[in-house]
């Protein structure tokens, strides 16, 4: 007989049945995927950012292939917080996944009537995604840690759902970074989002996105992601839901191990339509193999030298 | 090894007259990746492959007008329109035009090279239905579906026209190229179009010299066509259907306009996934009067030349 294996993990307040969770962006609301999934066997969804006013995002092309991942400038596109209560939380909730919602503001004031009208809802989750820039600094909010802790602690006041604040990778110091989410009162930490880049198309001299730059995600930025998570891990004390590149069940099993609690997959469903549902009865078989009874038993067993 | 009959489905317009089937089908599942196999691969010019594919649930369930996102040696996959189906056969064609890696790779594939699919994308073209279209012109002639294309708009085109002789139009096309040289699929268009094929060149080497702008003005005067004669005969009903780069798109739409022949366009856009997830192939549309960014890859390829091109 085979190995029961039991998948589900422990994020800060939250209990996942498995740690396999769409990154937002990637998925939209789970509405496109219904058709092929059963979004119910997921970890969850972390749906597409919302922001207070709709949002028509940046001008095509949007996106450029790299070596091994893609840049992005969708610009968050969104319908705004009225269309997304009316119609794609309901969506949501009849369609019964774990429900993570990203939300992104230009001030502090967008990100706490965000998460006051998401408060009393069938989100389970509030994902704060700091990589946007903020009018008043011009900087992005997740750029400087003071800034992190200012919206962190003003959306956790008006909120007891769990808060997971997800960093942006374009900082000298993540650990100082989620020490600030940390101390702003996050449940856990999202990391990582997206990395800035350029291409460029040398026949008409100009780069191949209209927004001039664009967030790489992919593969190619696995690397980059795997220390981060271990970084904040081994200095941080709060849960990590590690991100970036994860193609395959062995990727989410060395983001556990890294530190993550639980993973988010992004590219990686753009690819292959069932790349998520494929990663889950791969993480199953894997310690079916290796004999490991409880997968959460693996968050941050990295040995280093 | 899969069995299929490579003689079933070439770009000389053989084919034709086979049972390909005809007529809107459901896709049988909700699936939308499937392993396929490269059943032939031959060049039809310099810069143009033909791929035909055995994929029978996409060959089953694909319209005209919608695309395939293949898997190929580059991270991305390669978005291309369905030229040609053989649902009886359960294979699909694509015409190629090289542009860089991810083309030059599927364009040097070997039968049997094994294929990953999504498949069928984004909403197809909505071909004149000629019992009701009749009725309501009063004409008692069948709709013209009239194909404007150029550049690798031109593929998808040759579909739509064998669909739409199948149901009975009438059918013609005005396809341009750069040179004589360039022209590809003349007698596979030819076969389809029950109303004439006008081909353009931008050197004048072959048919009307110009561009598909020039050859769409001219065509009321064709050689042949007692002058001032319309396209259409009189009462018939007109829908014109375009594939192609940008300017191309909006001549036709704007030609259709004056006529007011109702159009539709194929659009191309950078995409990453193509079923509807990233939002990055996002197109200004205009709809009620509103701006609004749809997906190529989902609520498109295929748009109202109206919405594309507001007045
Ligand atoms: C809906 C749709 C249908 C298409 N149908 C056909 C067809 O029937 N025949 C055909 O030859 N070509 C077609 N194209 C264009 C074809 O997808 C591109 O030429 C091809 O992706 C270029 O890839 P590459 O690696 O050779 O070129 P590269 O320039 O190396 O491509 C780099 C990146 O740019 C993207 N890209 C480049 N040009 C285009 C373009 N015109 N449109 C969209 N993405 C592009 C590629 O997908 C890739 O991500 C279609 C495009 C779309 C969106
Ligand atoms: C097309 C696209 C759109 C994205 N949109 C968002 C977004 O709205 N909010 C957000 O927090 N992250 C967004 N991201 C970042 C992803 O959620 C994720 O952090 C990143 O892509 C790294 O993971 P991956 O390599 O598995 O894709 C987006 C990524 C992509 C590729
Ligand atoms: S390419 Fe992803 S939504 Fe169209």
């Amino acid at each position: 007989m085979s190995l029961s294996v039991d998948l589900s993990v422990q994020v800060g307040p939250s209990r996942l049945k498995n740690p396999v969770v769409a990154a937002s962006g990637t998925f939209g609301f789970g509405r496109e995927a219904q058709a092929f999934m059963d979004l119910k066997r997921l970890g969850g969804i972390s749906a597409k950012a919302v922001t207070v006013e709709p949002r028509l995002g940046n001008l095509p092309p949007r996106t450029a292939e790299t070596a091994s991942g893609l840049l992005n400038s969708v610009g968050l596109q969104n319908p705004g917080l009225q269309h997304y209560l009316a119609h794609e939380l309901p969506f949501m909730q009849s369609a019964g996944f774990f429900i993570v919602q990203n939300i992104a503001g230009d001030t502090v004031e967008d990100y706490v009537q965000l998460a006051e009208a998401l408060d009393q809802t069938a989100v389970q989750v509030i994902e704060l995604n700091l990589s946007c820039p903020n009018v008043k600094h011009g900087l992005s909010f997740g750029a400087k840690p003071p800034l992190i802790r200012e919206v962190t602690a003003a959306v956790r006041k008006v909120t007891t759902k769990p808060l997971w604040v997800k960093l942006t990778p374009n900082v000298t110091s993540i650990a100082e970074a989620a020490q600030a989410a940390r101390e702003g009162g996050a449940d856990a930490v999202s990391l990582i989002n997206t990395l800035l880049g350029l291409a460029i198309d040398w026949r008409s001299r100009r780069p191949i996105l209209h927004n001039n730059t664009g967030g790489l995600s992919g593969p190619a930025v696995k690397p980059v992601a795997l220390r981060m998570v271990n970084e904040v891990y081994r200095t941080v004390d709060l849960p990590i839901v590690g991100m970036g590149g994860i193609m395959t069940a062995e990727d989410v099993l060395e983001f556990m191990l890294a530190g993550a609690s639980c993973v988010q997959v992004g590219t990686a469903n753009l690819l292959h339509p069932q790349a998520m549902p494929q990663i889950i009865r791969d993480l199953e078989r894997l310690c079916q193999e290796q004999g490991i009874a409880r997968l959460s038993q693996l968050v941050g067993q990295l040995q280093l030298w | 090894m899969t069995q299929v009959n490579q003689s079933q489905l070439r770009p000389d317009g053989a084919g034709l007259n086979q049972a390909t089937g005809s007529g809107p089908l459901k896709a049988t599942s909700g699936q939308l990746e499937y392993a396929a196999e490269v059943v032939s691969c031959h060049q039809l010019n310099a810069g143009t492959y033909w791929l035909q594919i055995y994929c029978p649930a996409v060959a089953l369930s694909c319209q005209p007008g919608q695309f395939v996102n293949l898997s190929c040696s580059q991270f991305l996959r390669r978005p291309f329109g369905v030229a040609q189906v053989d649902r009886a056969a359960g294979i699909i064609a694509i015409g190629i035009q090289l542009k860089g890696q991810g083309s030059a790779d599927l364009a040097a594939s070997r039968p049997g090279r094994a294929l990953s699919v999504l498949g069928p994308l984004g909403q197809g073209f909505t071909l004149p239905q000629p019992g009701t279209e009749q009725l309501s012109s009063g004409s008692g002639q069948p709709p013209l579906l009239l194909a404007a294309g150029g550049g690798s708009g031109l593929f998808p085109l040759l579909f739509a026209l064998h669909e739409a002789r199948l149901q009975g139009c009438r059918t013609a096309a005005v396809l341009g190229f750069r040179s004589r040289d360039r022209v590809v699929l003349a007698d596979s268009f030819r076969a389809v179009c029950s109303d004439g094929l006008t081909l353009a060149t931008d050197d004048g080497s072959l048919g009307v010299r110009g561009t598909v702008a020039t050859a769409l003005a001219q065509l009321e005067l064709l050689p042949g066509e007692p002058e001032g004669q319309n396209v259409a005969r009189a009462g018939q009903a007109v829908t014109v259907i375009a594939c192609g780069p940008k300017p191309m798109l909006a001549a036709a739409a704007s030609w259709s306009r004056s006529r007011q022949y109702p159009c539709q366009v194929s659009l191309e856009e950078r995409m990453a996934c193509g079923f509807g997830l990233c939002r990055t192939c996002a197109c200004q549309i205009t709809r009620e009067g509103r701006t609004e960014m749809l997906r190529v890859c989902y609520e498109g390829p295929v748009f109202n030349a109206e919405e594309v091109f507001p007045e």
